[in-house]
């Protein structure tokens, strides 16, 4: 999935360079001046493609928000966050390119017509929908709060644009002035290039930003797990060898042997008495647990035949996991570690 | 046959609030300090305003600003002590918490509403009796939408970090349309129009109180969850 995201950017990339060129070129020197209203008409090749980026935007939220309370998979999470950021940065470039459009040819900068006030109220709620992010209390409440709200406005959005229209009247259809023709072949041309030029870069930020969110998350997760690697792994890791931290008693193995093949843990090294690599090398026994006993584990997982005492496949478990995320400091057996994981790298 | 769910858990909070009457009498100055600023924003008098053309303003912005902090209470005090916890606890669908809450606010809402709006009959010196069934219909119509996404949202906000900002952020927006056609039913009505003139706006705000009441509880599961 990650490399799928990496080839799309870097296909993406030079191709949406070389457009946003085209665009730039094509509006600025190739499409002539429209009749009526002048060259100001222009700004409608990047107003137009904005508006139109920032309610597929809207959409993508949606989308996202309904997934992530469907599925609870973090990632439909993140690509909702992604989006709104993206609607509200495309949202407030249309209400910047708007009024800079109108000032010149209603005379106004502003005016409380549909589509204005949809676009500003769509603004408010991208807005309310980042702020509600911010104000969570952990990942998971903002991940379902963001959600209810990612739905609830979409839902909203078109019953505001219709009240509103109720209210006021219609927006101007800017590309129809001259006699009713339409829009001339050229303007035509250069208006889709425009279009495509924009979902593409939506696409290809989304695809980043979406990346990026992505690695905030294992970052997160990987400073959990460094902070109390003990819970870490009773939540995340033991689950995935079928021993559930909480409703399999502790000494009680699973039905089924899982897990890799008999290895012994530390070759060579004793297994019981004062070596004890498990816990006081890494110095997590932060609160020991009840039932906690590491040092009576000596075999390994899946083994049925191992007597041990309490907890013993479990404790084993945990060892090998904890090996396996610090393996150095495992082989050194160094028992000088402070209580705390992490205290000498904030110190040094 | 037993009370529903929703039904006790809206008469505790008319309980709580009979006994403690924190939440109505702090909506109901509210509301007249925000008729105080109106008086002195349009100055009626002076400009000669007739309330006609501005009452329906001052009624709508009076009823969303003393609306939030009653949305903005009925979630609040399930914060202390952990009440929240207990009620998500308590074994009934989650929907049940949501009408249950639903229904307190909006009577709280209409509750105030009943109190201020002869005041401001007397503040700005317009007859209150003539139009105060059909204001009251289209009040009661926009209460119940504007309250089905304000327990919502308050639900979660009251949980979030500084609540106070949130919701009033969260629901404003949201809440636009019921405030549109509120505010053109309730001009309707002071200019003594008949039912004909503005009934399609009450349709609509009650066809977004059906749409949002769905919502809310279809998705007030993901506001309460632990």
């Amino acid at each position: 999935m990650e490399m799928t995201f990496r080839r799309l950017e870097t296909i993406l990339f030079p191709a949406v360079v070389a457009l946003m060129v085209a665009c730039i070129y094509r509006v600025f020197i190739v499409v002539p001046n429209e009749v009526t209203m002048g060259p100001v008409q222009r700004i409608f090749y990047f107003h137009v493609p904005s508006a139109w980026v920032s309610f597929l935007s809207f959409f993508v939220v949606f989308l996202g928000s309904i997934l992530y309370l469907w599925t609870r998979q973090p990632a439909w999470d993140t690509l909702a966050h992604a989006a709104a950021e993206l609607g509200a940065v495309f949202c407030a470039i249309v209400l910047i390119t708007g009024p800079i459009w109108a000032r010149p040819i209603w005379g106004t900068w502003w005016t409380w017509e549909a589509r204005l006030t949809t676009t500003l109220v769509l603004e408010l709620v991208y807005v309310a929908y980042l702020v509600l992010r911010s104000q969570a209390e952990n990942r998971a409440q903002e991940a379902r709060f963001a959600a209810v709200l990612g739905i609830v406005g979409f839902l909203d959005v078109p019953i505001i644009y219709f009240s509103v229209e109720l209210w006021r009247g219609h927006h101007p259809i800017v590309f129809k002035t001259g006699g009713g023709e339409g829009l001339a072949p050229v303007m035509l041309v250069t208006f889709i290039l425009c279009m495509l030029t924009f979902t593409l870069l939506f696409i290809l930020l989304l695809i980043q930003r979406f990346r990026l969110g992505r690695l905030r998350d294992e970052l997160a997760e990987l400073r959990e797990r460094e902070q109390s690697p003990e819970a870490w792994i009773e939540e995340t890791q033991l689950p995935l060898l079928g021993l559930h931290p909480h409703l399999d008693h502790p000494g009680r193995l699973p039905a089924e042997p899982v897990g890799p093949p008999p290895v012994p843990l530390f070759p060579g090294a004793p297994s019981q008495g004062p070596a004890r690599p498990g816990r006081e090398a890494r110095g997590v026994s932060r609160g020991s647990r009840p039932g906690g006993c590491l040092q009576s584990g000596t075999g390994s997982i899946g083994n049925h035949s191992v007597p041990c005492g309490s907890g013993s496949a479990r404790e084993t478990a945990l060892v090998r996991l904890v090996s396996n995320l610090f393996p150095l400091r495992i082989v050194l057996g160094d028992s000088t570690r402070p209580a705390r994981p992490g205290a000498e790298e904030d110190a040094s | 046959m037993p009370t529903p769910a929703f039904l006790i858990i809206c008469r505790k909070d008319l309980r709580q609030e009979l006994r403690t009457r924190e939440n109505l009498t702090a909506a109901f100055f509210f509301a007249l300090l925000v008729q105080l600023v109106f008086s002195f924003a349009f100055d009626f008098q002076d400009l000669g305003l007739g309330f006609e053309e501005v009452g329906a303003g001052v009624i709508w912005v009076t009823l969303a600003f003393s609306a939030i902090l009653s949305l903005q209470n009925s979630f609040l005090i399930e914060r202390e002590r952990d009440c929240l916890q207990a009620l998500t606890l308590c074994p009934a669908d989650p929907s049940a918490i949501f009408l249950g809450k639903l229904l307190s606010s909006v009577l709280f809402v209409l509750a105030v509403q009943a109190l201020i709006l002869p005041v401001s009959a007397l503040f700005f010196s317009y007859d209150l009796v003539p139009a105060a069934l059909p204001i009251a219909l289209v009040v009661v119509v926009n209460a119940v939408g504007f309250s089905a996404l304000g327990t919502l949202f308050s639900a979660m906000t009251a949980r979030a970090h500084r609540s106070e900002l949130l919701l009033p952020l969260l629901l404003f927006p949201a809440a636009t349309p019921l405030v549109i056609w509120g505010v053109k039913a309730t001009r309707l009505c002071l200019a003594g129009r008949h039912l004909d003139a503005y009934g399609h706006l009450v349709a609509l705000s009650a066809c977004f109180d059906a749409i949002f009441i769905v919502a809310g509880i279809l998705l007030f599961d993901y506001a309460v969850e632990e």
